[in-house]
């Protein structure tokens, strides 16, 4: 062997020199950036307390100070285990979907929220639009709300908020470099924020109709951007291009402090005493935390979390239904289900073209009809899991829904007239043809997603009801989700279906607005679309439903037009999920939203 | 000898550009990822699209994104994360500390496991023990990493909660201090053990057969002669010269498991190069796909240089060539 | 490792009958019926498994293992039959394996092969991208080739041939360095033979015996690459029968329904081991020298 030709110094020199490159590439760029401490002593490094701190410092990752003294808590410590956390960005606008986890934890909206339809005072203690829909008036809880560092939230605050982020002040800070294109989309349908009328308000001046926007900035929500800061807490934290040092130093007004935090992988907070949700304060409920600390980290591998809820490290995990019977054979642990926090939308992809099979109506409802939802709900899900009472994003707690929009009955008969009637299926409705006698054929692209698993499975139990019931030649291919959607984006899965999950919500707007107003929006299911798009069925039926502004009338108007869009059937049936969240044994109880997939009402989680 | 290493190196450098081209050009052929970062609202915005992608530099020709990227890359500057708005430079220094720990900490492990059990075979040769070594070799090789992590994890971490199964702990960087040592440790052995199993066979193998020939050699068998006892022998004599071909394995396979680490970091949330080369995939994030596997390359090139070059200094006959 | 010993010529053996030479090789018996079920397995997959791999019964899920004759092994979260599955898993394995080695062995030895042989800047270039390939992590170049061309059983492959040729290449490469400065290709250089002949006649013959042992060992490493894939949802489509993929969806039940995750861990792990045996036995065979070395 050529090794042995090796005298001893040459071997342990190649070891070491081995060794010693790969050391030497990792720690060369550190020498690159002028304003960094040599990051040799992390454990001493903490965080930059005030403003300029520069971002590209590796500084900007405080190390782990004290973790022994956090984790020794006499009130109780909750170890949170998450799948992802998104970008780790505090600033509230530029923060992605995932990171929701942690910023309810240590934020608050401008407008509260209780899980669902309620919209409650937070920040804000009133809320109303003009009557042209174009106005927004915000009443701000003047003077009371403490932020971590002191600071105390004005209308002021408030204004600053809205209008660095929606405002005038966001285009600034595009035009800086501190935010990109993808950030100011919605400042983009804003004319401006302004101080006023009274001295407690604000107002936001939409250039259309956006009767969604109180919603929007509540935490009912998906974004995270209608968390406010203290205006002097930002401004003393201001780098070069915008906020940089919040993102070394974050604050919040929220039930907990950050008290350390490794990015993108391990956030430590603390509980804050001056909390203003309580009921001394005038609120209907105690929002404290009734623990000292909380840890969250991302733990990818579902057997990973199973095994820290099993052996007492984590007190809660993040779940899916497939892990709801490992959860159970723990001793003493238990399930919280988050209620409709995701639903599953099947899309007859761009069926207003006159050639494809899926053109006339009564194809998309014979398909409909052909799909044994029972099969579905107790077979590949669970009762518990699942719940087949909507439509599309029309899920029971959401606005619009009503009884009429159950899914339609499994009646194979029904299928047969309805293909009969449309020269489909030959003689019986079931030989699969076309009205021109031709096999029809089609493949259901989906994805595997988190929050709503065995969707391969789901599109997998379409395809056997259609091939089986209706004699239809069917595919399902299984894809990557962005290169899927993008595909689909490229319109190039006409006369197929589009099996994918969304995340739950409480107003439907503007996703509707997008898919019946909107030609250029690959999920439209505009019809007549090709020939004259505003002449369509469809579109004056969306847009009367969506042109209700008055409150009490509103959702008996959406659930109208939510019932000629199931009838028109471009989006499927559907259900929506509930997501389990597994509890540790010494977890006594845990309540979160239902319709927002993030940790919410982290103070409903009580300790043993 | 010195026009040698100049041009081993001269080499190592085109392998490096050869790289960066491959990298950027494959992961650019991707997809467009100015699309993929819009919000759902806005999808369908072009002017919006049209913005982000200049703010990008996704809207110059390919061969000046190029270009760009390569003077910036050669100051291991990659720009900013797309998902994180920091640049990955700063996300490379905090991960590469955990992957270089993991590769290392499974390295000693496997010479730690692989060379007593090599001895072993090679002095109980065609005994029973020395099957069972073999047996336990060829299975660590043999078994899916992911496959025997999960099942690590289920046992040492959840039914017997003697050992945490995900995370690195409390340790960021480099260096933990005094007290974070046994924190680190414990959360090493996990995912090092699975790291070490791929590579026991190897360096066990080797210890047997080195072992063997020095057991065979003259003054081993001058020893025994002398008289000395047979553990003296076969632990003073033999076993320390069997153990240098080993330590040389276990150098070049340091920079085979920076590479290769991306499921075990994977299956125990390491927050190491691979798990981040993983999410950058995943999330079509351009600048850390290209920042985790510039740096590992570059390791791995870096590490058969020296390798080659060490190689040509013993054996002259490579030199020539 | 590569040898320096060159093949054996086929002449030099002393002439014996074919069960006298069987017996003389010694042959792993164990790894070759393994290997032999596996083959059978995929290829009469469709006749022996006793039921449809991608039929969903969800009546009959979780169904524990070694109870009932209809499920020997069990069934999944959705009441596949488990025991089909892994074996459509064996025709899943072999479809992806072996045209994306016969692809990466050809490529790999008329790379190590060229390289070895031209040296200089051939050489040089040649070497250097082999170099990058081995620097470029597999999963990668699976993944690029997943989004561009979407999930499934090719683009597992063309990343399987894209990342191990260039194992081949370099080593074979090596293999041939030593083999060019021999006598007989010296001898037929003088004589004014071309180097197409030299190559094809005098060093292709000499690297067969290393070519084989390489095969035999890489395609345990590449079952192992195509599972990982599978595992990281960088491969095959979830529902697919891939052994991988088995193991991954079985990672949520582990305390339920152990079953889904063991057999097919299992079972990569005992074909891998069947592989890295015969190539130990097929190196040992080939290479007297090495075999009295132990």
């Amino acid at each position: 062997m050529e090794l042995k030709r090796f005298m001893n110094v040459r071997l342990l020199a190649t070891f070491g020199l081995a060794a010693g490159m790969i050391t030497t590439v990792a720690c060369s760029g550190a020498s690159e950036a002028p304003a960094a401490p040599a990051p040799a002593t992390p454990a001493a490094v903490t965080a930059p307390a005030s403003s300029g701190s520069d971002s590209a410092a590796p500084t900007a990752m405080p190390a782990a100070t004290e973790p022994a003294a956090m984790a020794e808590s006499a009130g109780g410590h909750v170890n949170l285990l998450v799948t992802n956390i998104g970008n780790g960005k505090f600033d509230p606008l530029l923060t992605e979907g995932e990171d929701l986890k942690f910023q309810r934890i240590f934020q608050v909206a401008l407008v509260g929220g209780a899980g669902g339809s309620e919209l409650v005072p937070a920040v804000a203690k009133d809320w109303s639009v003009s009557e042209d829909g174009k106005i927004w008036t915000f009443t701000v809880n003047d003077g009371f709300i403490k932020a971590h560092d002191g600071n105390v939230i004005t209308r002021d605050d408030v204004y600053f908020n809205l209008n660095s982020r929606v405002g005038a002040e966001a285009f600034e800070l595009l035009d800086s470099g501190y935010y990109e294109p993808r950030d100011v989309a919605l400042a983009n349908l804003i004319e401006g924020v302004s101080k006023g009328p009274g001295d407690d308000q604000v107002q936001v001046n939409f250039k259309t109709v956006r009767l969604d926007f109180a919603f929007n900035w509540s935490e009912n929500s998906q974004g995270a951007s209608p968390m406010i800061v203290p205006e002097a807490t930002m401004r003393e934290r201001a780098g070069e291009t915008g906020f940089e040092g919040y993102e070394t130093d974050p604050v919040g007004i929220g039930s907990m402090k950050v008290e350390d935090f490794v990015l993108e992988q391990k956030y430590s907070f603390e509980k804050f005493d001056d909390f203003f949700w309580t009921t001394e304060n005038g609120f209907s409920e105690d929002r404290s935390v009734t623990f000292d600390t909380l840890t969250i980290e991302v733990v990818p591998e579902p057997a990973g979390r199973l095994a820290a809820l099993r052996s007492g490290d984590a007190q809660l995990i993040e779940a899916n239904i497939n892990m709801i019977g490992d959860i159970d054979s723990i001793d003493g642990a238990s399930i919280a289900w988050q209620k409709e926090s995701s639903y599953n939308w099947v899309v007859y992809v761009d069926c207003w073209q006159e050639e494809l099979w899926c053109f006339p109506v009564e194809a998309r409802q014979a398909a409909e009809h052909a799909i044994n939802k029972d099969d579905i709900v107790n077979g590949l899900y669970s009762p518990e899991s699942v719940n087949a009472d909507s439509w599309a994003h029309v899920t029971p707690n959401s606005l619009g829904w009503g009884e009429n929009l159950r899914p339609r009955a499994f009646d194979l008969d029904k299928s047969y007239e309805l293909l009969k009637s449309i020269g489909y299926g030959g003689a019986n409705g079931d030989d699969g043809t076309d009205a021109n006698g031709e096999q029809i054929s089609f493949t259901i692209y989906t994805w595997e997603a988190g929050d709503l698993p065995l969707l391969p499975d789901l599109a997998q139990m379409y395809k056997d009801f259609w091939t089986d019931g209706l004699g239809w030649d069917v595919n399902v291919s299984v894809g990557d989700a962005a290169a899927t959607r993008q595909a689909w984006n490229n319109r190039e899965y006409p006369g197929d279906l589009l099996v994918r999950t969304n995340e739950g919500r409480y107003d439907g707007t503007s996703i509707t607005q997008g898919g019946y107003l909107n030609e250029s929006i690959a999920w439209r299911a505009v019809d007549n679309w090709q020939n004259e798009p505003w002449a369509s069925n469809t579109t004056p039926v969306v847009q009367k439903g969506l042109s209700d502004l008055n409150p009490d009338t509103r959702s008996a108007s959406y659930n109208a037009m939510y019932e000629y869009l199931q009838d028109q059937t471009y989006w499927g049936d559907g259900f929506n999920t509930n997501v389990p969240w597994g509890l540790g044994a010494d977890v006594a109880s845990y309540e979160p939203w239902r319709l927002v997939p993030y940790v919410t009402a982290i103070w409903t989680l009580k300790l043993k | 000898m010195t026009a040698y290493i100049i041009r081993r190196i001269g080499e190592g450098l085109i392998t490096l550009i050869a790289l960066s081209f491959v990298v950027f050009g494959s992961v650019h052929l991707t997809g467009d990822p100015a699309r993929f970062l819009l919000p759902i609202s806005a999808e369908h915005d072009e002017s919006v699209y049209e913005a982000q992608k200049a703010a990008y530099g996704l809207d110059k020709p390919f061969i000046v994104q190029y270009w760009n990227f390569l003077i910036k890359a050669v100051r291991l500057d990659f720009g900013n994360s797309f998902t994180a708005r920091r640049p990955v430079q700063e996300i490379l220094l905090e991960r590469i500390p955990a992957t270089v720990h993991l590769a290392i900490a499974g390295t000693i492990l496997a010479i730690g496991i692989g060379v007593p059990l090599g001895i072993i075979s090679a002095v109980k040769r065609d005994t029973i023990l020395d099957r069972i070594c073999k047996a336990f070799a060829i299975f660590g090789m043999a078994a899916p990493q992911f496959w025997v992590a999960i099942m690590l994890i289920i046992v040492f971490a959840g039914y017997w909660g003697w050992l945490p199964g995900y995370g690195r702990g409390d340790i960021t960087g480099w260096f933990p201090a005094w007290n974070q040592i046994p924190n680190m440790l414990a959360h090493l052995i996990l995912p090092a053990s699975v790291l070490a199993l791929a590579i026991i066979a190897a360096i066990m193998r080797l210890a047997r057969s080195a072992m063997l020939e020095v057991l065979d050699s003259d003054y081993v068998k001058f020893a025994q002669v002398k008289g000395m006892s047979d553990r003296v022998v076969i632990w003073r004599h033999a076993a320390r010269n069997a153990l240098i071909p080993v330590i040389t394995f276990g150098g070049i396979s340091l920079a085979g498991l920076l590479n290769g680490s991306v499921v075990v970091e994977v299956v125990f949330a390491w927050p190491g190069v691979g798990l981040m080369l993983l999410e950058g995939v995943l999330s079509n994030n351009f600048p850390q796909v290209e920042g985790a596997i510039m740096v590992s390359g570059a390791a791995y090139i870096l590490t058969a240089l020296v390798v080659d070059i060490l190689y040509g200094y013993a054996d002259p006959r490579v030199r020539m060539n | 490792m590569a040898s320096e010993t060159p093949a054996l010529v086929i002449g030099e053996r002393q002439p014996a009958s074919l069960r006298q030479r069987i017996k003389d090789a010694r042959l792993p018996w164990v790894p070759i019926v393994i290997l032999l079920t596996i083959v059978f397995c995929a290829v009469f997959a469709n006749l022996i498994s006793p039921h449809e791999p991608r039929k969903n019964n969800v009546h009959n899920k979780l169904q524990a293992p070694f109870v009932s004759v209809e499920h020997p092994l069990g069934t999944d979260r959705l009441g596949k039959d488990m025991l089909s599955r892994l074996i459509y898993g064996s025709r899943t394995m072999l479809q992806v394996t072996a045209p994306s080695m016969v692809v990466a062995i050809i490529a790999g030895t008329v790379v190590g092969l060229v390289s070895g042989y031209s040296g200089r800047w051939v050489d040089s270039i040649l070497m250097r991208i082999t170099d990058a390939v081995l620097g470029f992590p597999s999963i990668l170049v699976a993944l690029l080739i997943v989004t561009y061309l979407g999930t499934g059983v090719w683009n597992v492959m063309i990343a399987i041939a894209a990342t191990q040729w260039a194992r081949f290449a370099r080593m074979l490469r090596g293999e041939v360095l030593v083999i060019r400065d021999r006598d007989f290709v010296v001898l037929a250089q003088i004589y004014g033979v071309s180097p197409g002949m030299i190559v094809w006649r005098h060093l292709f013959p000499n690297i067969i015996n290393t070519l084989m042992v390489l095969t035999s060992v890489s395609i345990g490493q590449v079952i192992l690459l195509e599972a990982s894939l599978s595992f990281l949802g960088l491969g095959l489509a979830p529902g697919d029968p891939a052994w991988g993929i088995l193991v991954s969806e079985g990672r949520e039940f582990l305390t339920q329904a152990w079953w889904i995750a063991l057999f097919p861990g299992l079972v990569i792990t005992v074909v891998v081991m069947a592989f890295n045996f015969f190539g130990d036995w097929l190196r040992d065979y080939l290479d007297p020298r090495l075999r009295r070395a132990g």
